[in-house]
């Protein structure tokens, strides 16, 4: 049956989709804009000429960006630092994730380990303590100070785990009873049927460990070390901050002719750093539509 | 109650549950080491921390630190920018997205649909470092896009992240900009679940699209926007570290300092560690209570179990 | 099945990698730092080492180690191969005195990441054996935690000629390292008598309108005035202001610290404290000049000179107002010539000159400039068994860089930051030092016997003056270092005329400054704009009054107390 829409209904709709439209359009603006200015001139730029397209076409920061070898350096440390720590995130989760979702009779002392891991989103030590197990663990500097201490994921954790919990029983009573183990129907069985899950939390432990920057600032020894986040802050920190807190004339002097020059450069460093992200997003887009919404909300 | 089949051969529930010990081993290992063992250093908050004494050689002064926390001329400032700033984080971050997804909702060319989902999670993927390299340029006065978009109006553009006035503002639309359609995903799954048959009878009876969002839509949503904005609660301190600290700076502390850049710069820019320890147990403790109470809420209200 | 067994390896090893981890977590933490310092006792009686006539340690034989951690910045360069460890400093040291220099961490300096890092070794009990600290908290905090080596006897004597000069030219940054009087470090040299600030005005404005630069206040309002409503450049446009003012009056460039000077006020940043005529300690603030000063800047708001829109326009907005022609005029520190007004030269080929403040009737010229303390810190760790060691590099490195050095040299130890290669930077305050030999060649038009970095400025300048050159540096130096110009003002006319008042605040800052300070300043913002814009002075008084008892009064008793009145 199709009814044709009343006026009213198709100026909303009008009305609506233009509205949708523009607030797209202002979600991904920045990023435009930003896009427009690493392609443009520093004097176009500078002089605030910029704005989706680019003025004085010229590539010449993105020339200086790969000639310094500190993007390209921590580019690679955060490869490096997302593959390790995406691997053991997933595979801690999921090996924790599965014995909690076993029920109490099989799996004595369920409660307790789960709140073992709650209580650790609820309280944590702060900085400097935490600074001081990563230095007497003797990881300093190295890419597993980055990833082991946020080494399982709790709230992904009980994302899964609740996913794991709502399947059916049966699924895996019936392979138990041919005598499988629980690695195999773990392996076998669970996983497979959890794929959407698990790309979410993928996704999350994904980007949770590209975007970080402030691990890498405090726990690498050298900016050789830094993933690309941490890199980033340290070149486009907030400059006023440090006008303002210093007192010494001349640099006061070097960061504003620096402010003046960087914003290209920048520019095109902050398009780059959002790239992986760009290309991984729309490949687990349409799990965490479905991963998400069952494991948090049906849990 | 017949006991389900389990996998081993010995009798024992202990001993046929030991595979999933072995399984959950590692993480239990590792969360002990790295939270709990830093867990321990909360200890400092009760202390006059001396570095060369470390934890164990350090006096302890029990709530000292917290009469000199509570005594500083900027704490309360601090709490009420906290408050203030998630607040309006956590309202805003329910409503937009709760009219996005309806509105999106209306949206019939499923094309269309996908493209404007995709485009609006994009913002909630990029890290505030990223974002705030973004914002610092667009959102200058002088030279950013924004402020000549303002100035197009004749209307003088206003230093967003300068001024104290406006800062709160600028971070609470920031961070909602950046995470509203992501947030939407929830209530777009809550909207795919209502069932079909219902807006059917409802147009049977003649109803309006206005009175079908009314009486079937909004009704349908209530009980994941009540357990979001239950959930939600739990972050009634958590002001957004990564956000304000890669946009503020020291003109707008009056109006955009939070509890945890505060507790960054007592430990780490000024080294007053045991003040800073001692900031950061409180904002714990009182997150906790509030986590304690939305989860027990969420319960109660949504019927929803963290585990 | 191997699936799984993979599976399975890959657990086992994350176990055995956490268990490594934790075996090793307690031999770690006994003795941070200590490896080195230990080894480098016994060695030292060893005694293989190279001696001077005095029986002091020229070279340590065998090498002893030296942990320290340097501030990176994106202009550094690796030259030939050479890295953090292994530069043309380290090897300085390591031939020179067998000093092995091991980099302990790298870090950027610019976004505070180096403070960061180190003040989370200093939580944790791990700083490296030297320390280069930005911070005086962060020094403090050491002291106080009993990680800062007194290094006075070491210093007296192994301290060459050169370092035991400095430390009698500039008593206040050698004071700043000490701790009761025994000295704990060495910091920068400071001098801060070019830190005042200078009006600056366009050439062309003063040349279309056939004016000369103002040398009373009330000349300044002719000027002011004229530039607002005479058209001086000439577009037929009523598009120019007076005198440019940010909003935020007291901070950044574009201030109207200039303008308070020429009421007596020593105005700068939250205020100079100081010891007043009567002994008593006061802050800049609460002179009586302020009501003339604010009274005559309404004077310009309301006459129009004053752009009606400063309270929204910050340095930055102003910078753009500058260089789109539409300020003529405004307060500034020395280096004014390489920002805001290079945006002049830059687009319209303008240059600007600076002029000594004007004066009121009946005023004094009072010009504030910051303490003399101040500046990076550099001190031992107590651990550290060689303080000698310390003072070794400081020799040497002030032997090799300083503002005599040849192109040669400096383009081995300095040119493209290679100097952050050397765990001790010392240098001497610019301007104060470099003003006079250039004037003196300036005068005889004699620069050969010049060292060549004043060579190079030399040129700039005479360059810039002839016309030869109209590059950035050129004239950035030209409107520093030549005749006439901003510093020449700053210690010929400024120093000389005795209108300096320095800040009291040294190295000890007063707790409740920290605490109150950007409140006060808010206060002086708000309470200042506020007269400006409607003129009553009567607020003046009230403004005294809170500014005293929001904690100023408070902050002048304690300061009173830190310094006492000698």
């Amino acid at each position: 049956m199709r009814i044709k829409p009343s006026f009213s209904r198709r100026a909303f709709m009008v009305f609506n989709t233009t509205l949708l439209a523009l607030v797209a359009f202002i979600c991904v603006m920045p990023f435009l804009n930003v896009l427009a200015m690493s392609f443009s001139s520093k004097i176009a730029v500078a002089s605030g000429r910029v704005s989706f397209w680019p003025v004085e076409f010229t590539t010449t920061a993105y020339a200086y960006i790969t000639k310094s070898s500190a993007f390209v350096t921590a580019l690679g440390v955060s490869v490096q630092r997302t593959l390790l720590g995406v691997a053991v995130n997933i595979i801690l989760i999921i090996l924790t994730a599965y014995p909690l979702s076993k029920p109490k009779s099989q799996f004595p002392g369920r409660n307790i380990l789960s709140w073992y891991f709650v209580i650790t989103i609820l309280f944590s030590g702060g900085l400097i303590p935490s600074y001081m197990i990563v230095r007497y663990t003797g990881l300093m500097d190295t890419l597993f100070a980055l990833v082991l201490p946020g080494a399982l994921p709790v709230f992904s954790m009980l994302v899964v785990m609740n996913y794991m919990r709502s399947l059916p029983p049966e699924l895996e009573e019936a392979a138990h009873m041919d005598g499988a183990t629980y690695t195999q129907s773990l392996w076998f069985i669970v996983l497979p049927i959890s794929t959407p899950t698990i790309a979410t939390v993928l996704l999350f432990s994904f980007v949770g460990h590209w975007n970080s920057w402030f691990d890498g600032l405090i726990y690498m020894n050298s900016a050789d070390h830094y993933p690309l986040q941490s890199y980033l802050q340290t070149v486009t920190a907030n400059p006023e901050q440090f006008f303002r807190n210093s007192s010494n004339l001349n640099s006061d002097l070097a960061v504003m002719l620096g402010l003046v020059n960087s914003r290209t450069a920048n520019a095109a460093q902050l398009f780059l750093a959002t790239i992986p992200i760009l290309a991984v997003y729309p490949f687990l887009q349409r799990y965490f539509t479905a991963g998400l919404v069952l494991g948090s909300v049906k849990g | 109650m017949k006991t389900a089949p389990v996998p081993g051969k010995s009798p024992g529930r202990r001993n046929r549950a030991l595979p999933l010990y072995v399984m959950v081993a590692p993480a239990v290992i590792i969360v002990g080491l790295f939270s709990y063992g830093a867990m321990a250093g909360i200890g400092i908050a009760f202390q006059k921390f001396v570095p060369t004494n470390g934890l164990f050689g350090s006096q302890w002064i029990g709530f000292s630190n917290f009469r000199t926390l509570f005594s500083l001329p900027s704490i309360w400032g601090v709490i009420r920018n906290t408050i203030v700033i998630s607040l309006s984080k956590m309202i805003g971050g329910i409503i937009v997205p709760v009219i996005f997804s309806l509105l999106l909702n209306e949206i019939s060319n499923k094309y269309l649909k996908r493209t404007l989902q995709t485009m609006v999670y994009l913002p909630n993927f990029m890290s505030w470092v990223i974002l705030a390299g973004i914002f610092v340029d667009i959102l200058s006065p002088s030279t950013g896009i924004v402020g000549r978009i303002i100035s197009s109006f004749g209307v003088k553009p206003p230093f967003f992240l300068g001024d104290p006035k406006l800062f709160p503002a600028t971070m609470v639309v920031t961070d909602i900009w950046k995470s509203f359609g992501f947030g939407s995903v929830v209530y777009l799954a809550a909207l795919t679940g209502i069932d079909p048959a219902l807006y059917e009878s409802a147009m049977m009876d003649g109803a309006s699209r206005w009175k079908q969002t009314l009486y079937i839509t909004l009704p349908g949503i209530a009980s994941t926007v009540i357990l979001m904005t239950v959930l939600s609660m739990a972050n009634v301190l958590n002001g957004g570290f990564d956000q304000i600290f890669n946009l503020y700076s020291p003109s707008v502390y009056p109006t955009g300092d939070i509890l945890d850049t505060l507790v960054y710069r007592l430990g780490i820019q000024q080294a007053k560690y045991a003040i800073s320890t001692a900031a950061g147990l409180f904002k714990s403790a009182v997150s906790f209570v509030f986590i304690v109470a939305s989860y027990w809420l969420a319960d109660r209200v949504a019927g929803y179990k963290i585990f | 099945m191997k699936k799984a067994v993979a599976f399975f390896l890959a657990i086992l090893s994350a176990c055995s990698l956490v268990a490594c981890s934790k075996s090793e977590s307690p031999a770690a933490p006994a003795a941070p730092t200590a490896g080195t310092a230990q080894q480098a006792a016994p060695q030292e009686s060893a005694g293989g080492n190279v001696l001077d006539e005095n029986g002091r340690i020229v070279k340590f034989d065998p090498p002893i180690d030296m942990t320290w951690a340097v501030t990176t910045s994106a202009v550094m360069q690796f030259k030939n191969g050479d890295t953090y460890d292994n530069n043309i400093w380290s090897r300085k040291y390591l031939e020179d005195h067998g000093i092995n220099l091991k980099v302990a961490f790298t870090a950027d300096g610019t976004s505070g990441a180096y403070n960061d890092k180190l003040n989370m070794q200093l939580a944790s009990g791990d700083l490296p054996d030297i320390v280069h600290s930005y911070q005086y908290d962060l020094f403090k905090n050491a002291y106080n935690a009993g990680y800062v080596k007194d290094i006075t006897d070491t210093y007296a004597q192994y301290a060459s000629d050169y370092l035991l000069e400095c430390q009698q030219k500039y008593p206040g940054s050698f004071d700043y390292v000490s701790f009761d009087g025994r000295l704990h470090g060495i910091s920068f040299f400071n001098d801060n008598r070019a830190g005042g600030t200078l009006l600056w005005i366009r050439d062309d404005w003063l040349e279309n309108l056939g004016l000369s630069a103002p040398k009373t206040i009330d000349e300044l309002y002719d000027l002011a005035y004229a530039f607002t409503f005479n058209d001086p450049d000439g577009n037929g446009v009523a598009d120019t202001f007076g005198l440019g003012i940010n909003k935020d009056l007291i901070t950044d460039y574009t201030t109207i610290y200039g303008l308070l000077s020429g009421f007596g006020v020593p105005a700068e940043g939250d205020g100079t404290y100081f010891r007043g005529a009567d002994g008593k300690m006061t802050n800049a603030y609460l002179q009586p000049g302020v009501a003339d000063a604010l009274g005559f800047l309404n004077k310009l708001y309301v006459d129009g000179i004053l752009d009606p829109e400063f309270t929204v326009k910050d340095a930055n907005v102003m910078q753009e107002d500058i260089a789109s022609g539409k300020i003529g005029m405004a307060f500034g520190r020395q280096w004014g010539t390489w920002l805001p007004w290079n945006l002049v030269l830059e687009a319209d080929g303008v240059t600007v000159h600076s002029y000594p403040v004007p004066v009121a009737t009946g005023y004094e010229r009072k010009v504030g400039i910051g303490n003399d303390a101040g500046g990076e810190i550099f001190f031992l760790n107590s651990k550290f068994k060689n303080p000698e060691a310390f003072v070794l590099l400081c020799n040497t490195f002030s032997s090799v860089y300083n503002m005599y050095m040849t192109p040669e040299v400096s383009s081995i130890y300095a040119d493209d930051e290679q100097y952050r290669f050397s765990p001790v930077v010392l240098t001497e305050p610019q301007e104060p030092l470099w003003q006079p030999v250039l004037a003196e060649a300036f005068r005889s038009g004699n620069s050969t016997d010049l060292p060549a970095r004043l060579l190079n400025h030399y040129t700039k300048v005479s360059g810039f003056e002839s016309g030869e050159m109209r590059d950035s540096e050129a004239y950035g130096l030209w409107g520093q270092y030549a005749l006439g110009a901003s510093v020449d003002i700053c210690l010929n006319v400024y120093a000389k005329e005795g209108n300096l008042v320095q800040n009291i605040i040294g190295a000890t800052q007063p707790e409740s400054q920290s605490e109150y300070r950007s409140l006060l300043e808010d206060l002086v913002k708000q309470s200042f704009t506020d007269v400006i814009l409607t003129g009553d002075l009567s607020k003046v008084d009230s403004f005294r009054s809170s500014w005293l008892s929001i904690g100023g009064q408070q902050i002048l008793d304690e300061l009173d107390a830190l310094y006492p009145a000698k």
